[in-house]
């Protein structure tokens, strides 16, 4: 089984700056594969409009988790919540197949939900 | 400058209308204008969750007196809430009131107002979840509570009887004033746990090693120290709570008004799996 997560934290989800040297960190004490990518939204001075966004489109920063271990998975996955948190939107895991966004679920609950 | 009373009992001349109105006299003392609304007097719906207020970027649709409540108090310059505390919690109109805030919180037609909350109750240790909601409702609409009183009043319409429970309403009345007159309104009530809503009550994160205050969520550690306990929170954490005008606007930013794209995406998967419940126990 293949999985792959993708959290997606809008701005104000993490608790503090995602860092490429930290998921590299990550990637390596668990030896699976860790994206970053972030995209910046279309501002305006009143703030970013969303509303009629395609989810993808909106600032954000993804991180990306692919392994073939469920166990991995987990693991990886509660480094990074526990660094960052949860994100917080049950659109957060968008782009997730649909082995790996059930395994982030499970992982998110046991580290207190949403929040 | 005007302070307007909300009183969140049925009861005419409860206890609730009559520290408000004493708190009312003690803002006339201060030179203010007063003005007080029943609110149960007013026909206030549920909110239908029809998200029109957030997807549509527009005022509650819904045609009832809500709107005209949120009026009266986007015209005061202070309010003062009079809620009965019965079962652990306020009156069903301040949950009602909160659900349909959805608008003006968005629009923060009242961000900067000087609230002060008065709680009667009649049975001790029956309290614990009533400032969790008073806070909740004007926390998230932007308004600065300067004092929350929570009253012990034994009988019916007892308060009159109650000479300290008068004085504190009066006094509160007096401070919501001053705070708008001087601009300052840092908290004057009796200090609780957390350092925004001042109530005493924390939850304990899954961790075993956070907790939060669950109204304004707050996060900070327990430590014990001489015996006591003593709940740390860092600065950092104090100005990131969940009612900072900059914390609302990434809570609709971010994450309710993407909910329709999400909302679109999802349509024909939900329509799939939702049809079971559709069927299910229907009438013949």
């Amino acid at each position: 089984m293949h999985y792959r997560v993708k959290l997606r934290y809008y701005p104000g989800d993490a608790l503090r700056a995602i860092r490429k040297e930290d998921l590299q960190a990550i990637a390596a004490k668990w030896s699976l594969q860790v994206g970053l990518e972030n995209i910046e939204g279309e501002m305006t001075p009143g703030g970013e409009k969303t509303l009629d966004k395609d989810i993808e489109s909106i600032s954000q920063t993804v991180i990306s988790l692919e392994t073939d271990s469920e166990e991995i998975l987990k693991n990886s996955l509660r480094d990074v919540i526990r660094r960052y948190r949860s994100p917080r939107t049950v659109f957060s895991l968008w782009g997730s197949s649909q082995e790996g966004e059930k395994v982030a679920w499970r992982v998110i609950e046991e580290l207190d939900g949403w929040w | 400058m005007k302070i307007l009373g909300l009183v969140g009992s049925v009861r005419k001349l409860g206890n609730s209308e009559i520290l408000t109105k004493e708190a009312l006299m003690g803002a006339e003392e201060e030179g203010a204008e007063v003005e007080i609304l029943r609110l149960t007097d007013y026909r206030v719906e549920p909110c239908t969750g029809c998200a029109a207020c957030l997807l549509q970027e527009k005022g509650c649709v819904i045609k009832d007196d809500a709107n005209f409540i949120f009026a009266k108090m986007a015209e005061s310059d202070g309010i003062i809430v009079g809620v009965p505390c019965y079962i652990l919690e306020a009156t069903a109109i301040v949950k009602q009131l909160i659900d349909r805030g959805f608008a003006p919180m968005q629009q923060n037609t009242l961000r900067g107002k000087v609230g002060g909350v008065i709680v009667p109750y009649a049975t001790r240790g029956w309290t614990q979840n009533v400032f969790q909601q008073t806070n909740t409702w004007l926390l998230s609409l932007g308004i600065h509570v300067v004092d929350q009183l929570l009253i012990h009043v034994q009988g019916l319409s007892e308060a009159p009887l109650i000479q300290d429970a008068l004085e504190k309403s009066r006094d509160l009345g007096k401070q919501v004033v001053r705070a708008i007159q001087t601009g300052d309104t840092s908290f004057q009530g009796e200090e609780g746990i957390c350092p925004i809503c001042h109530d005493r009550n924390i939850r304990i994160l899954k961790d075993m090693e956070t907790v939060e205050c669950p109204v304004c969520a707050v996060r900070g550690s327990l430590k014990i120290e001489d015996g006591k306990i003593r709940v740390v929170f860092s600065p950092e954490a104090i100005a990131r709570h969940r009612w900072t005008v900059e914390n609302l606007q990434r809570h609709f930013s971010y994450h309710l008004k993407p909910s329709k794209d999400f909302f679109i995406k999802t349509k024909a998967q939900r329509k799939e799996m939702a049809q079971k419940y559709k069927d299910y126990l229907k009438k013949p």
